[in-house]
C-alpha cells in the first residue's frame, strides 16, 4: 500500500469507524496476516526500532493476543498521544495498519511585538513553571503565564496573544505581545518603622522618588537582599514585605512593611562551657532567628554537651532582656560539679566473663562519669547477650559514692552494672513453608539461621529480608515473606518458620530504548542486564541504571515498566536524554613553589631554593559518543609561564633560561569502551610536553597504548605501551657527577610495556575520611623491543584513612610508598676511540634521568622542596649533586603520616610527620638513612575544590652543598601550596 | 483537472479503505498501563459487570462501554493498592469457582474459547484477571468490610490522585 492510501484510509476513514472493537472485526481473526503497517499522523513510518514492536508478522494467522501486545509496546514508548491498529481485506487475507497520533509538543517559541520586558526572563518563567515539554494544548496557560509576568511589572493592559503552527512532533508557538504603557508608582509608603528611618530606608532600597516604573520583581529582589543584610547584622527578626495598590492601568502605590525587630546579642553568664564552640551549641546567627523552639533546642544541646564531659546535673536557661530596639538573650550556665568515675564493678554475669562485659561497656575508672556513655555501654551488653542467645537479657546501672568522696574539683562515684542474663535460646528446627517456584534446598542457601544456633532476632530478620530479596531479584515482586518464631515454655528453644508467599512471576517482555538520537541503540542495550524473557530483577534494574549512568552520556535517565496484556510480563522503557556531545572546559591560575635553581657566584656556583610563582592556563575540547559508540576524542592543552633551566656553565649571562611560556604541555586522547569484550577500554594517546625539573628541562613526546579494565568503582587494571622520545640536554647538573647513561643519552628513545592496578575504596578521591587506596605499576622497557636503554621498574603505593572514633572531625592519614627499578646491562662508548684502538666500553645499570625516581615536594616528604630529597652522592647510595641538584635515583622509599583536623566546614588543619629517600642503587636502599620533615598546614575547602598550605621542616642533619670555600645548607623548611590532600 | 487529481487517489482507496474496521485502539492510560479497546470488549462480554465488585448495569450499549471503561480505571487503581500491600493470592479452588461462573455464561466451550480469541485473552489471563478481582474484593473487606460508602470514597479518592489519560478516539 502506498503512503497516500495509507493516509487516507487513517485520516478518511478511521474517524468515522466505532470507538470500540466491534464484533464485525471477529471475521479477521485467523487469517493470514498479508500485510503491516505503520502510519503517524497519516504519514507511513519507516523506523526499524519501532517496526520490532510489532508481533503481528506477516504470513502468520492474526490474533488479538499479538495485536494487544503490539498497541501496548508502540504507546509505551511514550512517543504516540494515540495508537490504533485497523484491519482490511488483503489478498489473501488481512492488511494491518498500525495509526499513530503523535505527542502535540511545542519544539520552539518565538515571540513578536514590543515586548519591554528581556525575552531571557519570559523563558525562564516559562521554564519554571511549564517544564521542559510543552503540550501544543497548554499553549492557552503559556500565554496567561506571559501576560502575569507582565503585570508584575507594571505592564496591566499588556496584550498577548498566541498561535501554533508547524507540524505535531514539534510545533512553534507564537506569542504575540504588545507590552502597551507602563504603570509608574506614584506614592510610595513605608510603614512599621518610625518615620526618621524612612529615609535611610529609602536609600538602601534605592527608591529615588515617585513616578518610577514599577517592577514587582526588582522590589521583591531588593527587599530580600535588605532582609539578608539586616540578618546579617544581628537583626534576626527583620521582615519586609510589599503590597502595590492598583490606582489605574497606569499607576500604582507600593506599600512596603518594614520591620528591622530589636538587634539581638547573645551572650552567657554563669560557668565556662568548654570544648565546643558557642555557635554551634546555640546557632542564633546561623539559623537568623530567635525563635522559642530554637532557644530551647539550644538549653537541652548545651546541657547535653556538658553532661557528655561529665556535668551530670548541668542546667541551661535562658531569658530575653530588653526593648523593642536591643534584645539581649541571656543563657545562664550551672554546670554543677564534676563527676568521675570512682569504680566499676560487674554482678549478674555467668556467661561471659568480667573482662569483656567491661571492655563493651567501655567505662574506666578515673573517665569523666557520662550518663549518656554508661546507658550506650549498658546497650552495648545487651546487644553482646542477645548475639549470644539471651533474648531477655537486661543491663541495669547503679551508683554509689566512692571512698575517696571527692578528689580534686571532681566527684567521685562508682558504678554498678548488674546483669539479668535470662534464659539462653537455641535455634530448633528451621522451616521453609510455602515455597513452590523455589526449590528448598536453594532457599536454605540464602538463610544463614541452622539448627543449634543462638537465636538472634535481628539475624532472622537479615535471613527473612535475604528472602524477600531473593525472590524480588527473580522477578517475584508480590511476593511476601514472614517469620514464625515458636518458642519452647522455658524459652530454651526456638522452631523458626519462614512463611513465605511467592506471588507471580513477571518477566522482561521488551526492552524499548526511546529518547537516543546520536547514541547507537547497540551501545546502550549493551550495558542492559534485563533480558526479554528472563525475570524482571530489581537487581538487574539497578545494575542496568548504574552501568548507563556510568556511561556520561546522559543529562537524564528514566527506567520505567510498562504493563499491557500479559499479566506475567512487562516492557522496560529505558527513557534517556543525551548529554551534549562536544565538551569545552577552560582555566588559569597560578602555581606558588619551592623550586632549585642554580646561583652563580664568583667562586663557582650552587642550587639555592627559590619560591617561585608560575602563571598557568588550560584549554580543553572533547567530544563524545562518536559514532554513536561512545567512543570519545579529548585534546588536552596547558601551558605555564616559568624560566628555563640555565644551559650548563660556563655561562654567559645573555643565554641565561629566559621567562617564557616553558612548560607547556598538549595530550590527545582516543577512547574506546568495551572494546575487547565486555570489560576492556582502548585508550590511545599522543603527547607533547616540556617540564622544568630541579636541574633539567624534560621535553618528551610520545605515543601510549593502554587496555583497561574496571570491576566495579574501585578496582581497575590496565596493561599498555609506550613509544616516546626523552630530551633532557638542556641539564644544569654538576658534569662531574653526571651518570654515564644521560651523558650518552641526552635524547632518548623508550620503548616499553606497562602494567597497572588499582585497588580504591575510599570514600572520597579529594579528601578521603575513610577507606584505602593501593596501587602497583610496572614498567619494562628493553632495546629488543625498540627501546635505546633496558630497564624494569616497579612501584607499589598504600595510604589509609581513619575517622577517629567519637570524633568525625578528625581522619587519621597514612601512606607508605616504594619505588625499585634495575637497568639492563649493556655497553656503552663513554669515550672516543683512540686513533686505530677500540672505544673504551663501561656499562651502566642506571635508568635515564627522565625514568629515575625523585621525592620532596608537597606530595612525598614536605621538609624538603620538590625532587630535593636525598643524601649527597659523597654519602652511600646519595643522588644530590655536589652542586645541590638531585640526580634522581633507582629507588625510593616515602612513609607518610598525618593527621587532619576540620575546624569548620570550609577549614581544616593538618599536622604531618613525613619520611624517606631516593637511592641510587636498590641494593643501597637502607632505613638507617632515611631522612624526615614534620610540619603542619592549613586547608581550605574552596568553591574549586580543597586548597593547602604547608610548612614542613627537616628533622635530623641538614647537609651543605655548593662551593667548598662557602658550603650552603640545606634550607631548615619548605613551603608548599597544593590542591587536595598530600597523599 | 485538479479536482480529479485529487479525488482519484481517493477513488482507488475509497472501496478497500470503507472496508477497514478499527480491530482495536488504546483508550486509556492508567498510572502507567494501558487500558484497551478489547478490555472494555471482554469485560462486557465475558460478564464480569455482571457481579463482584465492579458491577454495574446499564441498558443503553454506549453507556455501557463508558460505564466499562470507568470501572476498568477503578479497577487498575485499586489493583495497584492492593498489590502495594501485597495481598496474597486466593486459593486456586476459589478462583476455579469464578471461572466456573464465567464459563457457564456461554453454551459451549467453543462459544467460550470464541470470546477469549475476540479480545486476545487466553484462559490463564483469565484466571489471572479474576484472581486479582479476589484479591480487591479480599482487601476490601479486610479494610472495610466490604463495598460500601467507604469504598466509595476511598476510589475517589485514588481517581483524584491518580494520573490518568483518556485518548480520544
Amino acid at each position: 500500500m502506498r503512503g497516500w492510501s495509507l493516509a487516507l484510509l487513517a485520516g478518511l476513514c478511521w474517524p468515522a469507524a466505532p470507538a470500540l472493537a466491534a464484533r464485525d472485526v471477529d471475521r479477521f481473526i485467523g487469517l493470514n496476516v498479508v500485510e503491516v503497517h505503520l502510519a503517524v499522523d497519516g504519514r507511513p513510518l519507516d523506523d526499524a526500532a519501532v517496526g520490532e514492536l510489532v508481533e503481528t508478522r506477516i504470513g502468520e494467522p492474526l490474533s488479538m493476543r499479538q495485536v494487544r501486545e503490539t498497541l501496548a509496546h508502540l504507546f509505551g514508548l511514550g512517543l504516540y498521544r494515540g495508537v490504533e491498529v485497523g484491519a482490511s481485506p488483503g489478498r489473501g487475507g488481512v492488511a494491518l495498519l498500525y495509526a499513530l497520533q503523535s505527542l502535540d509538543t511545542v519544539g520552539r517559541i518565538e515571540f513578536t511585538g514590543a515586548r519591554d520586558v528581556p525575552e531571557e526572563a519570559l523563558r525562564r518563567r516559562i521554564a519554571q513553571r511549564h517544564g521542559d515539554t510543552i503540550l501544543a494544548g497548554a499553549a492557552g496557560t503559556v500565554e496567561d503565564t506571559v501576560r502575569n509576568a507582565y503585570a508584575e511589572r507594571g505592564f496591566f493592559t499588556a496584550s498577548v496573544s498566541h498561535d501554533v503552527s508547524g507540524p505535531a512532533s514539534g510545533r512553534v508557538l507564537r506569542m504575540a505581545v504588545e507590552a502597551g504603557p507602563r504603570a509608574v508608582v506614584r506614592h510610595w509608603s513605608i510603614t512599621g518603622e518610625s518615620p526618621a528611618s524612612h529615609g535611610p530606608i529609602r536609600a538602601r532600597l534605592g527608591i529615588r522618588d515617585n513616578e518610577t516604573p514599577y517592577d514587582g520583581p526588582e522590589i521583591v529582589q531588593r527587599l530580600g537582599d535588605y532582609e539578608a543584610d539586616l540578618r546579617r547584622r544581628g537583626y534576626y527578626e527583620a521582615r519586609l514585605s510589599h503590597e502595590v495598590e492598583r490606582l489605574s492601568d497606569t499607576e500604582v502605590d507600593v506599600h512596603l512593611f518594614v520591620r528591622h525587630g530589636p538587634r539581638i546579642d547573645v551572650t552567657f553568664e554563669g560557668d565556662e562551657v568548654p570544648g565546643a564552640r558557642l555557635a554551634d551549641l546555640v546557632p542564633v546567627a546561623r539559623e537568623a532567628s530567635v525563635d522559642e523552639d530554637l532557644l530551647e533546642d539550644a538549653d537541652q544541646r548545651t546541657a547535653v554537651h556538658l553532661q557528655g564531659l561529665g556535668y551530670r546535673d548541668a542546667v541551661v536557661t535562658h531569658t530575653r532582656e530588653g526593648d523593642a530596639e536591643q534584645l539581649s538573650i541571656v543563657f545562664r550556665v550551672a554546670r554543677g560539679p564534676l563527676y568521675r568515675v570512682g569504680g566499676v564493678v560487674v554482678r549478674g554475669n555467668r556467661a561471659v566473663a568480667d573482662e569483656t562485659v567491661l571492655s563493651i561497656a567501655g567505662v574506666t575508672a578515673g573517665d569523666p562519669l557520662v550518663l549518656r556513655q554508661i546507658d550506650a555501654g549498658l546497650a552495648a551488653i545487651e546487644e553482646h547477650y542477645s548475639r549470644l542467645g539471651f533474648a531477655t537479657v537486661r543491663a541495669v546501672h547503679a551508683f554509689s559514692d566512692a571512698e575517696t568522696g571527692a578528689r580534686g574539683d571532681a566527684v567521685e562515684q562508682n558504678v554498678e552494672i548488674t546483669i539479668e542474663e535470662g534464659v539462653r535460646t537455641l535455634i530448633g528446627s528451621v522451616e521453609l513453608d510455602g515455597a513452590s517456584a523455589r526449590s528448598a534446598a536453594a532457599l536454605r542457601q540464602v538463610v544463614e539461621a541452622r539448627s543449634g544456633d543462638a537465636y538472634y532476632a535481628p539475624r532472622v530478620e537479615r535471613d527473612r529480608d535475604a528472602l524477600l530479596q531473593h525472590y524480588l531479584n527473580d522477578g517475584y515482586e508480590q511476593a511476601r515473606v514472614a517469620v514464625e518464631a515458636r518458642f519452647a515454655d522455658d524459652l530454651s528453644a526456638v522452631d523458626l518458620v519462614f512463611r513465605i508467599a511467592e506471588g507471580r512471576q513477571v518477566l522482561v517482555d521488551h526492552v524499548l530504548i526511546i529518547g537516543n538520537r546520536q547514541v547507537d541503540a547497540a551501545t546502550i542495550r549493551r550495558e542492559v542486564t534485563l533480558i526479554p524473557g528472563e525475570p524482571l530483577g530489581l537487581d538487574d534494574v539497578a545494575e542496568t541504571r548504574r552501568r548507563l549512568n556510568a556511561l556520561g552520556m546522559f543529562r537524564r535517565l528514566e527506567i520505567r515498566e510498562f504493563s499491557h496484556g500479559r499479566f506475567d510480563r512487562r516492557d522496560v522503557i529505558i527513557e534517556v536524554e543525551e548529554a551534549a556531545a562536544t565538551r569545552l572546559a577552560y582555566g588559569g591560575g597560578f602555581e606558588v613553589s619551592q623550586r632549585l635553581r642554580r646561583e652563580v657566584r664568583a667562586a663557582g656556583s650552587q642550587a639555592v631554593e627559590r619560591i617561585e610563582l608560575a602563571p598557568r592556563g588550560s584549554f580543553e575540547i572533547g567530544r563524545r559518543n562518536l559514532w554513536g559508540r561512545n567512543r570519545s576524542i579529548d585534546l588536552f592543552t596547558r601551558v605555564s609561564v616559568r624560566r628555563k633551566n640555565d644551559p650548563p656553565l660556563p655561562l654567559p649571562a645573555a643565554t641565561r633560561g629566559a621567562l617564557g611560556f616553558n612548560e607547556y604541555r598538549v595530550l590527545a586522547t582516543y577512547r574506546e569502551p568495551r572494546a575487547i569484550g565486555r570489560d576492556w577500554d582502548v585508550l590511545l594517546s599522543g603527547f607533547v610536553e616540556q617540564a622544568i625539573r630541579p636541574g633539567f628541562d624534560l621535553f618528551s613526546r610520545g605515543v601510549t597504548a593502554q587496555v583497561t579494565r574496571s570491576s566495579g568503582a574501585a578496582t581497575g587494571t590496565s596493561v599498555g605501551y609506550r613509544l616516546g622520545n626523552n630530551d633532557t640536554s638542556n641539564r644544569e647538573l654538576n658534569r662531574e657527577d653526571e651518570n654515564i647513561v644521560d651523558r650518552l643519552f641526552p635524547n632518548v628513545r623508550l620503548s616499553s610495556f606497562t602494567a597497572s592496578r588499582v585497588l580504591d575504596t575510599r570514600d572520597d578521591p579529594v579528601d578521603p575520611s575513610r577507606g584505602s587506596l593501593v596501587t602497583f605499576e610496572s614498567e619494562v622497557a628493553a632495546r629488543t623491543i625498540g627501546s635505546e636503554v633496558g630497564f624494569s621498574k616497579s612501584f607499589l603505593s598504600g595510604s589509609l584513612y581513619r575517622q577517629v572514633p567519637g570524633l568525625p572531625g578528625i581522619v587519621v592519614a597514612a601512606g607508605a610508598r616504594l619505588g625499585v627499578a634495575w637497568g639492563f646491562p649493556q655497553s656503552l662508548d663513554a669515550t672516543p676511540a683512540p686513533a686505530g684502538g677500540q672505544p673504551a666500553a663501561t656499562s651502566s645499570l642506571s635508568l635515564p634521568i627522565s625514568e629515575r625516581f625523585f621525592a620532596g615536594g608537597n606530595t612525598t616528604v614536605r621538609g624538603f622542596a620538590l625532587d630535593r630529597l636525598g643524601h649527597p652522592r659523597t654519602v652511600t647510595g646519595g643522588t644530590i649533586d655536589q652542586d645541590g641538584f638531585p640526580q634522581g635515583g633507582n629507588a625510593l622509599v616515602i612513609l607518610n603520616s598525618e593527621l587532619r583536623v576540620r575546624v569548620t566546614p570550609a577549614i581544616g588543619v593538618v599536622t604531618f610527620l613525613d619520611a624517606g629517600n631516593v637511592y641510587d642503587r636498590v641494593e643501597h636502599v637502607s632505613l638507617g638513612r632515611i631522612r624526615s620533615g614534620a610540619g603542619f598546614g592549613v586547608r581550605y575547602n574552596s568553591p574549586v575544590g580543597p586548597l593547602g598550605f604547608d610548612i614542613g621542616f627537616k628533622l635530623g642533619e641538614r647537609h651543605f652543598f655548593g662551593d667548598e670555600a662557602n658550603p650552603q645548607q640545606e634550607q631548615l623548611w619548605a613551603l608548599h601550596f597544593s590542591f587536595g590532600q598530600a597523599f | 483537472m485538479l479536482l480529479l487529481v485529487c479525488l482519484l487517489p481517493a477513488a482507488v482507496a475509497l472501496p478497500y479503505g470503507s472496508r477497514a474496521q478499527i480491530l482495536d485502539r488504546v483508550l486509556a492510560m492508567v498510572s502507567g498501563q494501558v487500558i484497551l479497546a478489547s478490555d472494555v470488549r471482554a469485560f462486557l462480554d465475558l460478564g464480569l459487570h455482571e457481579h463482584g465488585p465492579w458491577e454495574f448495569r446499564e441498558p443503553d450499549s454506549a453507556q455501557r462501554e463508558a460505564a466499562a471503561l470507568d470501572r476498568l480505571i477503578e479497577r487498575r487503581l485499586a489493583l495497584d493498592e492492593v498489590n502495594r500491600f501485597r495481598q496474597a493470592l486466593p486459593p486456586p479452588a476459589r478462583v476455579d469457582g469464578y471461572l466456573a461462573a464465567v464459563r457457564a455464561r456461554f453454551a459451549d466451550e467453543a462459544a467460550f474459547g470464541a470470546v477469549l480469541a475476540a479480545v486476545g485473552l487466553e484462559l490463564e489471563d483469565l484466571r489471572q484477571i479474576l484472581e486479582d478481582d479476589i484479591r480487591i474484593e479480599a482487601y476490601v473487606t479486610e479494610r472495610w468490610g466490604g463495598r460500601g460508602a467507604l469504598v466509595e470514597d476511598w476510589i475517589a479518592g485514588l481517581l483524584r490522585r491518580a494520573e490518568i489519560m483518556r485518548v480520544d478516539p
